[in-house]
């Protein structure tokens, strides 16, 4: 019943339609586009089998609440659900992004099921979880080992059981639950989720009961208390250092050259430019994705958002109603996190918002479509030629030029030279990657052992006792060691193998060095080579 | 009216000469700030004509204390000349409709006479489009980049982008385009924009004479830089008159915190930055 129930309604229909494509243009593909495993995502990878193998993180710490990682401490529980994802499809770039994979594909009937909620127009939640199907900000997060992504999936599931809810005590705890997960997937909601639960607290206080609004908060606050102390207390404390806006390098040289006014003053308006910047039609349409390295690139909305999105926010103002300040809190407070971090214009930090900004342009569409003349085949025509030429150029990016233009990004090479080396490994006594790397400057820091660990997936709990951490950037484990390659001094080490890029190591042969292999990137760039001495 | 006006005058022309005392005194400066405050009177005068019932005087106001005036001033911009030309246009045509063409024809010559080179000359879109295509062809999408990333499109592309960056108010209010002097302190000061918002508001669907001055964006629009702000000076009367209209109506609790805001970013201005662009 409930099955034909779903069939006639043409918009459910759509949607499953919509979530199938959306699925589509996610998946295809998955492991080898992007073209390489990001630093981030390679340590994921190898903590989660770590995870899996031992139930301890690379550095032999069992069950984290924050991974140590690259020095990055990580949140947990986007690690805990690739565990589960390699259990599944062994260790390898498919299982990594799986799970960001299938909480991009699955927001995007959830975000029909919100907006509904909100909007109380199934022609609204249509339009918003189309455009979210064809959104450059939710594919590229799909396709890449996103913690924000799934953050993101569980903040909006949480506040589509609140709204739901309509007061009942069982299913606002459970709201509280997601909520409080979100914490633990990524750093920005930390800060979102308890300043968005009280703000819906407050507008709420009247149609849910007192006591239902209390257990609320007094949930999330009880859920997300670990993550809070290790926040302030913990390992978690140094990441909130790391990444203050008051070390913004940006930051640190205006008030260095203009101190006169007081630092915090300055923060003040520097912090609100920061803040601003998220709302700027270049974060919006045309630069932030930084996928490109050269041209405008993408925007975390398509081009042909503009009109829809300004459109969305006069209908948003204009024909207010009781959700309409949830909408704005939303957008309001989902780019506070990523505006008190150094970084300008972060879509990963700002992700919060992709939710409500798919729902103002889709308030938008809904508007516009509301006037006859715009639906007249004279516009709708060059509108929609207009639309297919931008997907069209955003498929082209994804696909082809981000892997020529920021392939170095994606530490592309480091694959094939790691399986390179280890199918060489047992011809040399040690093999010694240099620390840096870069095509233009040695400007990249290169975590090349986790490649190795990964791809040979290198048994965990040996990794966790052996691994030799010097200090003074020497690193190593079993016959690897990381370190600055010094050639003037290598060149004389028989039976090393050393791999660098060509600031370190000669990149021709000479009666000293024999160069085995040259790897190449992007438009024929010499990334890295593979040399020993003669 | 007339002793009102003269007033107005001789205390914008106090606060004027107070701002700008570090150079006043070097002669070839006298016809810059000369244009400059004539500049001021004739935006006064036509907040006088468009926003009847508001003290006239906060236009001038804004634009003699903002930081993008004085820069322009600094650099003895031929900008301040076109701009008074452009303003002075607009004002008459608020008298007789006709003129409004040559409001029009100032923004046209302004586009013609003084970029020396338009947009379609930065050499960076066409190796745009030879690296998009070769790579293309690399990947067997050659037809589909020939369509999709032509030249020509990424020209129409470019125009698009370069619209939606100098149409965002945030760059003119926080100083988001990282130019310099613009990215410590912003062209026109932060605590006006939400009075520039309300203003905005106001205006947005009406059918207004004001919307004419929008064209002073075009030279902005289809120069060669992302973000020239000596060409964008051209925008300036609308951004400084839709403040104006927001002014009035903003409730007066809210205007005070806001010229607060202002008072506060000119002081931290005055002691540091202050000095590079007076001094």
């Amino acid at each position: 019943m409930g099955v034909m129930k779903f069939f006639k309604n043409k918009y459910s229909v759509a949607v499953l339609l919509i979530t199938v494509f959306g699925a589509l243009i996610r998946g295809y593909q998955l492991g080898r586009i992007p073209t390489s495993l990001n630093v981030d995502e390679v340590s994921i990878g190898y903590n989660a089998y770590s995870i899996l193998k031992t139930g301890a993180d690379e550095y032999g710490v069992r069950f984290p609440l924050t991974f140590k990682s690259l020095g990055d401490y990580k949140p947990p529980l986007y690690i805990y659900l690739t565990s589960v994802s390699e259990y599944v499809f062994g260790l390898n770039e498919f299982a990594v992004r799986f799970p960001s994979f299938i909480f991009g594909v699955f927001l995007i009937p959830l975000v029909y099921f919100l907006i509904t909620e909100i909007s109380k127009s199934e022609k609204t939640a249509f339009f918003a979880s189309l455009l979210l199907s064809v959104s450059p900000w939710g594919i590229w997060f799909s396709r890449v080992a996103s913690e924000a992504m799934v953050a993101l999936f569980l903040l909006t599931l949480g506040l589509l059981f609140f709204l739901k809810s309509k007061g009942k005590l069982l299913p606002i705890l459970i709201s509280s639950v997601f909520f409080s997960l979100s914490g633990y997937t990524y750093h920005a909601e930390k800060i979102f989720v308890p300043l968005f639960a009280v703000f819906l607290a407050y507008i709420f206080r009247n149609r849910y009961g007192k006591k239902e609004i209390f257990l609320f908060l007094i949930s999330i606050l009880v859920l997300s208390l670990p993550v809070y102390y290790e926040m302030l207390f913990g390992l978690g404390a140094t990441r909130a250092k790391m990444t203050s806006i008051i070390y913004d390098q940006d930051f640190q040289r205006n008030v260095a050259v203009n101190y006169i006014g007081g630092k915090y003053l300055f923060l003040f308006f520097y912090w609100i430019r920061k803040y601003l910047a998220y709302f700027s039609p270049s974060f919006l349409f045309y630069q932030s994705l930084n996928l490109t390295e050269i041209f405008s690139g993408l925007g975390v909305l398509n081009f042909f958002e503009v009109p829809l999105l300004v459109s969305g926010v006069y209908a948003l103002f204009k024909k207010r109603n009781n959700n309409t300040w949830l909408v704005i809190a939303w957008v309001l407070l989902g780019v506070l996190p990523a505006s008190l971090t150094m970084n300008e214009q972060h879509p990963i930090r700002a992700m919060i918002i992709l939710s409500p900004s798919v729902y103002i342009s889709a308030l938008g569409l809904n508007h516009l479509t509301g006037f006859r003349i715009l639906r007249k085949k004279a516009i709708v025509l060059p509108f929609l030629g207009f639309v297919v030429w931008n997907l069209t150029y955003s498929f082209l990016i994804f696909m082809v030029h981000n892997d020529y233009g920021r392939g170095e990004n994606f530490m592309k090479g480091t694959k094939e030279t790691v399986q390179y080396v280890l199918a060489n490994q047992d011809k040399y006594k040690e093999i010694v990657f240099d620390a840096r790397r870069g095509i233009k400057a040695p400007d990249l820091i290169n975590v090349p052992h986790l490649y190795l660990l990964f791809y040979s997936a290198y048994e965990p709990l040996k990794y966790q006792t052996t691994a030799k951490r010097e200090g003074g950037g020497i690193f190593g484990f079993d016959k690897y060691t990381v370190r600055n390659i010094d050639w003037g001094k290598d060149m004389n080490k028989k039976d090393t193998l050393f791999i660098g890029s060509q600031w370190y190591l000669p990149a021709e042969e000479t009666k000293n060095v024999a160069i085995l292999k040259k790897v190449y990137i992007g438009h024929d760039d010499l990334a890295l080579i593979i040399a020993t001495p003669k | 009216m007339h002793k009102l006006f003269f007033k107005h005058l001789v205390i914008l022309l106090l606060i004027f000469v107070v701002t700008r005392l570090y150079r006043i005194g070097i002669q070839d400066n006298l016809i810059v700030y000369g244009i400059s405050f004539v500049n001021a009177v004739v935006l006064y005068l036509i907040t006088v004509k468009k926003v009847p019932r508001l003290t006239p005087f906060w236009t001038p106001i804004i634009y003699t204390l903002s930081p993008w005036t004085l820069y322009l001033e600094n650099l003895k911009s031929i900008y301040l000349l076109v701009t008074l030309i452009f303003v002075m246009t607009f004002y008459l045509s608020l008298y007789r409709k006709t003129l409004i063409y040559f409001n029009v024809a100032v923004v046209l010559v302004t586009i013609i006479f003084f970029n020396k080179e338009l947009f379609y000359s930065d050499i960076g879109i066409i190796n745009a489009a030879n690296v998009f295509r070769g790579e293309a062809l690399l990947e067997g999408l050659g037809l589909i980049s020939k369509l999709i990333e032509s030249k020509y499109v990424l020209y129409a592309v470019t125009l698009v982008t370069k619209t939606l960056a100098v149409a965002d108010p945030l760059i003119y209010f926080s100083g988001q385009a990282k130019e310099i002097p613009f990215f410590t302190y912003p062209p026109v000061w932060l605590g006006l924009l939400p009075i520039f918002a309300i203003g905005f508001w106001k205006i947005l669907g009406k059918v207004d004479k004001i919307w004419f001055l929008v064209l002073g964006l075009l030279p902005g629009i289809l120069s060669v830089k992302y973000y020239d702000f000596e060409k964008l000076f051209l925008f300036t009367p609308f951004i400084f008159l839709v403040t104006a209209i927001g002014v009035k109506n903003t409730p007066k609790a809210f205007v005070l915190v806001c010229f607060l805001l202002v008072c506060l970013q000119i002081f931290m201005f005055a002691l540091s930055q202050g000095q590079q662009l007076w001094g």
